[in-house]
């Protein structure tokens, strides 16, 4: 790392120092005594700007605020709070340099952004932010700050170099499921797979409770009002706990294109998606596995930290290269309740053999489950999910 | 776009730059022109180029222009001499700053600009010796440092909102998120008043501050005196070589300068004031003829003579340019130390000059005087040549034809002396005395400015003596010598300065135009001479009395003595003196004299004062004797007994007493905010326990973010704290500190003494534990 | 503050708690409502146990309990009352409404149309009912606990922002962590536990309490910190309407009744930062105003807001 703290003579400072030498020498060797005057006089801008900025970068805090999560694309926020500890004197244009690297691929130069303070009265602290979108999901190492100033005249630049870098690790960018998704997929569905005995998109059936005026009678649960002898109407609760599997079969082939590389990560996002519409509502029995490099299985109910669980893995996986069918996946049926629809999220087609035997090693049969298979690069995965639009600069 | 405020701000402290330079190159030239012309075009391209940006010049018709400017410079640096090269170096850079005026501003184009302004400054700096020079050398810096930090404010602006390169895309904030233009509300623009300005004050106090003794001490190698070159403007001398009657000089009532003059006892540096007003000898004039006085023809210009003798007095004499070479001096002049080249002494009119080469700059002098005694101007001085030519010294009345011609004087003369007893030829002294104090004491003759009403037929001294007897210094003095030379008396007018202004800040006259004067030398040979006037030297054979007839010429030179106008033109003139001397005129022999040498000195003695045995020894003894060491004394002795007991427990208190009330005095101050009033955030008293819990963690990179409450804080430090395993133990101890801290901040409360020292307690283990990461 | 009152809270806390499981916040907050003398809005999903919360706090005061079953077709003097022809004595009597209660359970109050809301939100705000020209005082103390279903279900009369704010705070519910809810379904094998809450409180120690909190101390800085967070939102650019000088109020109120619950006789920033999102995130009125993520976005919102303003120290 750099050292700290740094003074940096700039391009001005280097022609003022030329015209001051110029002039001292000149006076001095011609014995004009006015002449040597004016460069002392030239001499006094050069020592305030020395001493200034030592002076004012001596005594500040500056600190970064990143959000808790962020996922790519999403709107990026980092306050910077930049703190005058001089008790006497203000701060004159001081700048704050944040520099960002993405350390999940290999990048050639960190991006650096600054902010501004043109003025920091004494004792007093502001903030001041930065936005922008991190378009990869993956770590990001954020820093460190560098604080710096050139007033006066702008004849040298001095700076701190302040804190420990940071990681900010990225969440796969999320995409928007158009609002009849599941019902548009199984649309597309072109395998034999059966249809689940309730539908998925049905409101759940939530208690009973008493009629009240205003209740629709459709909702009259006549058995139970029968039994009872007064009015009970059934309580319902929207899309409450919707239990999903997903599978993610992540494959690029050995020399990927730039096509390849979108639609790993469209898969991810994808898969990204689904999980985080399904733990808008608490309770749904989750599972996702992913094939990859280091592949993954986890299940849970979801909730926002299962939610964050899966985010924080997505966000790392990197694709495999196997030709062969994960047979992984299959084995994954097994543990999956037949119940539960499953989505399998691939980028190359399902080979449905090689899932069938993989499932059966397990005593799995696929037959009679709903599996719902998206190939990422077909044209109909538009139809119910689009990605993000790219975030406003 | 108009550019934005910051900019406009920094053009016009730019513009100012550039009026400062063009001002002093005009005041040097004379020529008016250049500046106005710099006036309008600033005027023009601020509006054109910079305002509503109709028009600018691309670069290269820039660069075409900035040509053609060089190549009429070229055309006029031919044709000139090396004097005129400097103006026309500094008429080029103004021509390179209308080019760049037109010029689409960037940064770079305001240092050109700039630096454009300081190459003139350098050049003015040989025509302009004066101190305002230095004044406005002092307002560049501060204009510059005003300006430049504009524009780094601006481009900052501009930089930061520029979106970086590379994968991301990210736009850098700026705090506030607005920029000081007209319409913003972020960035205060009375801070750049209240904070920027003092700075800028503060920039150039400090750079005058930092550069007067550098430029004091850089190293000086030659004795050369200051010399502004020839285009100083030339100042004409209240009198010509003739004095023609009837006419009025141009001295009345000019204040111009003519020189200032310091007087030395011997080599001595303490300057000292002359009792009465001393009168700085010019010329002679002898001859009168129809209304005309005029000079003898002059004998050959010796040297100044080395007189050893008798006691010295130094006069320095420091002249403005003139278009006379008279060094106006109190005679007679004598070389002190060695001779100066540049000066020549008539030795039968005792007049003292420059050669022609030195006439028109400003020069010092040091002459020595044997004309002093004590405090006073001798009145009787001896004469430079003998023989001299007592003829052309008795004019017109060493003929009788002539002598007819001035009936009224002749017998004027004649009557006071026979009425005062004194014959003439036997007593020439005091027959002179008491003609010249006949226009005092007759109380007939009136001193006037003003032109008389004379009789065109009459000559005009005829006329002064018996008709209308008022006139100025050169009608008495006329009248005088005639009255003398009726009587016998050789005598001459004397024709230099009177008085002068005595500058009590510079302890120095400084004369003007308006202390022209004329006055009387009468002739006294052999015997005549009075010995008293010569004790301790050489009795001459011949000696001159200085007589001088002008009655009350005080009441008009020196109306405006004292108050408290005065005495700040006095301190003015003086700064300017200063100037000079330690700045524009600075060399070796001065800067010995003047710094270094006084400077060694009072090192010298400074360091003697402290390290000196005997000084300290000295210090004892008198402390010993001193009232309070008597008591000591007594004190040691008695310190047991009841009295002395008494005096121990009662200086016990009193010492108490101020500690404590010391101690409330200061804390008062600092509630009260009198050592400055503190911004809100820090204007509430922040008890010291959570200043010190604040201190303590920041080194481990926790500092409370400002919309974090101190007990969130805490909470978060403590959860810092429990991160790490050797710290895990002392996680709880922020949160105690701060409850405590509430307690007493907002609730009003004050903590018992178990709470206050478990407070303690917590606080000193935080300090003792995370010592190790303090800085 | 005398520590009688203290443990006067406490017990009603501890009291709610046994049965409203997981809800810690939420209780502490009807609590700070009820001393501040004020009302509460609960909105969440049907279920959460909006309506056990009112439950349990009014059976843990003995005081007049009144519980309004808001329908579509409830009437306004189904809630204040009216009168009515006595045939008997050939006169109008008054009959008293269920409004007439120290504690105001309303269910579901979004649920009827906006006449029948007005004439509680009037009641609320005046203390008092006015039945032809005949004004009746409302006894104390006096607390409406309303509830609401969020505004996207069916069949509902949003209350408009201007009625909003005559509620002290707006309490988002939330589910409860799953070891609570094992708790919940465990405690219900039997019976509702609610049914047998003793009382802890009397109308009398309420009024004890209301008083105690207008003894709490705020420092002047605290007051500067309450203002700049009400000023952030009205500067705030992406509201249209900001907090009233009566949400200043409330907060102030709000802050000072939170104090004393937790055992203080002195407000901290801490208890502003706390309370600022309840109280006064149902207070303002965002540009292009999303009806369906209205709530949680203005919390976000005013949650920021308060992050960057700065406090005293």
């Amino acid at each position: 790392m750099a050292r700290p703290r740094q003074i940096r003579i700039t391009r001005e400072g280097f022609y003022y120092s030329l015209v001051l030498a110029a002039v001292l020498i000149g006076a001095t060797s011609r014995q004009l005594n006015l002449l040597m005057l004016i460069g002392c006089v030239l001499l006094g801008p050069m020592i305030l700007n020395l001493v200034y900025g030592r002076w004012a970068t001596g005594k500040l805090t500056v600190h970064r605020r990143l959000p808790t999560s962020l996922h790519a694309g999403e709107r990026l926020r980092v306050d910077i709070q930049l703190a005058n500890l001089r008790r006497w004197m203000g701060l004159w244009a001081m700048r704050v340099e944040d520099q960002i690297a993405h350390l999940s691929t290999a990048q050639d130069s960190p991006a650096r952004v600054g902010v501004f303070f043109p003025y920091l009265p004494r004792s007093s602290e502001k903030l001041s932010y930065y936005e922008g979108t991190l378009p990869h999901r993956g770590r990001y190492q954020f820093g460190p700050l560098r604080v710096s100033t050139r007033f006066p005249m702008g004849l040298v630049k001095h700076s701190l170099v302040t804190g420990e870098p940071v990681e900010l690790l990225v969440h796969p960018k999320l995409g928007r499921l158009n609002p009849g998704w599941l019902k548009q997929i199984r649309e597309h569905e072109s395998g034999s797979q059966q249809m689940t005995r309730r539908g998925l998109l049905e409101a759940d059936f939530y208690g009973l409770r008493e009629w009240r005026p205003g209740d629709s009678r459709r909702w009259i649960h006549w058995r139970t009002s029968a039994r009872r002898g007064s009015l009970i109407v059934q309580q319902f609760e929207q899309r409450r706990s919707q239990n999903l599997a997903i599978l993610v079969d992540l494959w690029q082939p050995r020399n990927p294109t730039a096509k390849d590389l979108e639609r790993v990560e469209q898969a991810v996002s994808f898969a990204a998606t689904l999980l985080a519409e399904l733990c808008r509502k608490p309770g749904a029995q989750l599972h996702l596995e992913v094939a990859a490099v280091e592949s993954f299985v986890n299940a849970g109910a979801g909730s926002p930290v299962f939610l964050r669980e899966q985010m924080d893995a997505l966000a790392m996986v990197m694709p495999h290269e196997r030709t062969e069918f994960p047979e992984r996946l299959g084995h994954a049926l097994a543990m999956i309740p037949a119940a539960t629809p499953t989505i399998l999220v691939t980028t190359r087609p399902v080979d449905w053999e090689a899932l069938g035997r993989a499932a059966a090693q397990r005593e799995t049969p696929i037959d009679g489950r709903t599996i719902l298979e998206i190939e990422v690069h077909d044209d109909v995965f538009g139809r119910f999910y689009e990605d993000a639009s790219p975030a406003v600069v | 776009m108009k550019p934005s405020l910051l900019r406009q701000l920094a053009h016009a402290a730019i513009a100012l730059q550039i009026v400062l330079a063009t001002l002093l190159i005009v005041w040097g030239e004379g020529s008016l022109l250049l500046f106005l012309l710099t006036l309008v075009l600033l005027g023009v391209s601020a509006y054109v180029t910079d305002w509503r940006q109709t028009f600018h010049l691309n670069q290269r018709g820039a660069d075409l222009l900035a040509l053609g400017a060089v190549a009429i410079s070229a055309i006029a640096a031919a044709r000139t001499d090396r004097q005129g090269l400097l103006l026309v170096v500094a008429n080029l850079q103004s021509y390179l700053q209308y080019v760049l005026m037109f010029q689409p501003k960037n940064t770079r184009v305001y240092w050109q600009l700039s630096l454009l302004s300081l190459g003139q400054m350098a050049i003015a700096s040989t025509l302009y010796p004066d101190p305002a020079f230095g004044i406005v050398l002092l307002l560049q810096v501060a204009l510059g440092i005003v300006a430049f930090a504009l524009l780094l404010l601006d481009s900052e602006f501009d930089a930061v909102r520029q979106p970086s390169a590379g994968l991301l895309s990210l736009n850098g904030g700026v705090s506030e998120s607005h920029r000081p233009d007209q319409h913003s509300v972020g960035f205060e623009l009375s801070y750049l008043w209240k904070s920027l300005l003092p700075l800028a004050i503060l920039a150039a106090l400090g750079t005058l501050i930092l550069a007067t003794p550098l430029f004091l001490a850089l190293p000086r190698w030659t004795v050369s005196t200051f010399e502004s070159t020839d285009t100083s403007p030339i100042r004409t001398v209240g009198f010509t070589d003739t004095v023609m009657l009837g006419e009025l000089g141009g001295a009345v009532n000019n204040p111009e300068l003519v020189m200032r003059v310091t007087f030395y006892r011997g080599r001595g540096d303490s300057a000292m004031r002359l009792v009465g007003e001393p009168l700085f000898r010019g010329t002679v004039v002898t001859r009168y003829e129809d209304r005309i006085w005029t000079q003898p023809t002059p004998s050959h210009p010796i040297p100044l003579p080395a007189e050893a003798g008798s006691t010295i007095t130094r006069q320095r004499i420091s002249v403005e340019p003139l278009d006379t070479a008279e060094i106006f001096h109190i005679a007679p002049a004598v070389t002190i130390d060695e001779p100066d080249s540049k000066l020549k002494l008539n030795p039968s009119t005792g007049r003292l000059f420059r050669l022609d080469e030195y006439r028109h700059r400003t020069l010092e002098f040091d002459i020595g005087t044997t004309g002093i005694r004590g405090n006073r101007q001798r009145t009787v001085l001896p004469s430079l040549q003998s023989p001299l030519n007592m003829q052309a010294l008795l004019q017109p009345f060493d003929e009788r034809a002539g002598a007819e011609q001035f009936p009224r004087i002749a017998a004027l003369a004649s009557e006071i002396l026979s009425e005062a007893g004194i014959d003439p030829m036997r007593n020439p002294l005091q027959a002179a005395r008491t003609l010249s104090a006949y226009f005092h004491t007759s109380g007939e003759f009136f001193y006037s400015l003003e032109a008389q009403q004379r009789d065109p037929s009459l000559d005009p001294i005829e006329d002064f003596v018996s008709e209308n007897r008022a006139g100025h210094c050169e009608y008495f003095a006329g009248a005088l010598v005639l009255m003398l030379r009726s009587q016998g008396i050789p005598a001459r007018m004397v024709i230099g300065f009177k008085g002068g202004e005595w500058n009590d800040v510079g302890k120095y006259y400084q004369v003007q135009q308006l202390h022209a004067h004329a006055w009387v030398e009468a002739l006294l040979i052999g015997n005549q001479v009075p010995l008293a006037e010569f004790a301790g030297e050489e009795v001459p054979q011949e000696a001159w009395l200085v007589l001088d007839p002008t009655e009350g010429t005080q009441d008009v030179t020196n109306l405006n003595r004292g108050g408290v106008v005065a005495s700040i033109r006095q301190a003015i003139d003086y700064g300017r003196v200063l100037w000079i001397n330690y700045f524009a005129s600075l060399n070796a022999k001065r800067q010995r004299q003047g710094i270094y040498e006084p400077l060694a000195a009072g090192v010298e003695a400074g360091a003697e004062n402290v390290t000196s045995v005997e000084v300290w020894q000295e210090r004892l003894t008198s402390l010993e004797q001193s009232r309070l060491g008597r008591f000591w004394f007594w004190y040691r002795r008695h310190w047991f007994s009841w009295r002395g007991g008494l005096v121990a427990i009662g200086f016990s208190l009193a010492a108490t007493a101020l500690f404590l009330s010391l101690r409330s005095a200061w804390k008062m101050v600092r509630r009260r905010g009198w050592l400055g009033t503190m911004p809100p955030a820090v204007e509430v008293p922040v008890l010291e326990m959570y200043r010190r819990l604040e201190a303590v963690l920041a080194p481990l990179g926790l500092v409370r973010g400002s919309s974090q409450t101190a007990f969130e804080f805490a909470l978060a430090a403590g959860g810092e704290l429990a991160d790490r395993t050797e710290y895990r133990r002392l996680a709880p101890l922020p949160g105690r500190v701060v409850t405590a801290f509430y307690r007493l901040r907002f609730g009003g409360h004050t903590l018992g003494k178990p709470e206050a020292e478990a407070v303690e307690q917590a606080l000193t283990e935080l300090e003792r534990s995370l010592d190790g990461h303090r800085k | 503050m005398t520590t009688e009152l203290q443990t006067l809270v406490s017990e009603l806390e501890n009291n709610i708690t046994q049965v409203v499981l997981g809800k810690a916040e939420v209780v502490r907050l009807c609590i700070v409502s009820l001393l501040a003398s004020d009302h509460v809005l609960l909105e969440d999903v049907p279920g959460v146990g909006k309506t056990l919360i009112g439950k349990a706090l009014a059976k843990s005061i003995s005081a007049g309990f009144s519980r309004i079953q808001f329908t579509a077709d409830l009437l306004p003097s189904d809630i204040t009352g009216g009168n009515v022809y006595n045939p008997q004595t050939g006169q109008f009597t008054y009959t008293r409404g269920p409004i007439f209660g120290n504690i105001i359970l309303a269910d579901e109050i979004n649920r009827t149309p906006p006449r029948t809301q007005s004439a509680l939100l009037e009641a609320m705000s005046d203390r008092q009912v006015t039945i032809d020209g005949v004004t009746h005082a409302l006894p104390q103390p006096f607390m409406v606990i309303a509830t609401q279903n969020p505004f996207e279900f069916e069949g509902t009369y949003p209350l408009p922002e201007s009625q909003l704010d005559r509620f002290l705070m707006r309490i988002a519910v939330g589910y409860p962590d799953r070891e609570d809810e094992i708790q919940v379904l465990s405690s219900h094998r039997i019976n509702e536990p609610v049914d047998n809450l003793q009382h802890v409180l009397d109308a009398q120690q309420v009024v004890a309490l209301q008083q105690g909190v207008r003894q709490v101390t705020v420092d002047e800085s605290i007051n500067g910190y309450l203002l700049d967070i009400v000023d952030a939102t009205r500067k705030c650019e992406e509201l249209r309407v900001g907090v009233s000088t009566r949400g200043a109020l409330c907060l102030y109120r709000a802050a000072q009744a939170l104090a004393l619950v937790e055992n203080r006789s002195f407000v901290i920033p801490d208890d502003i930062k706390r309370l600022t999102v309840p109280v006064l995130s149902h207070r303002v009125i965002a540009k292009g105003y999303l009806q369906g993520t209205h709530r949680q976005a203005m919390e976000t919102l005013i949650g920021r807001l308060v992050d960057d303003v700065a406090v005293p120290r």
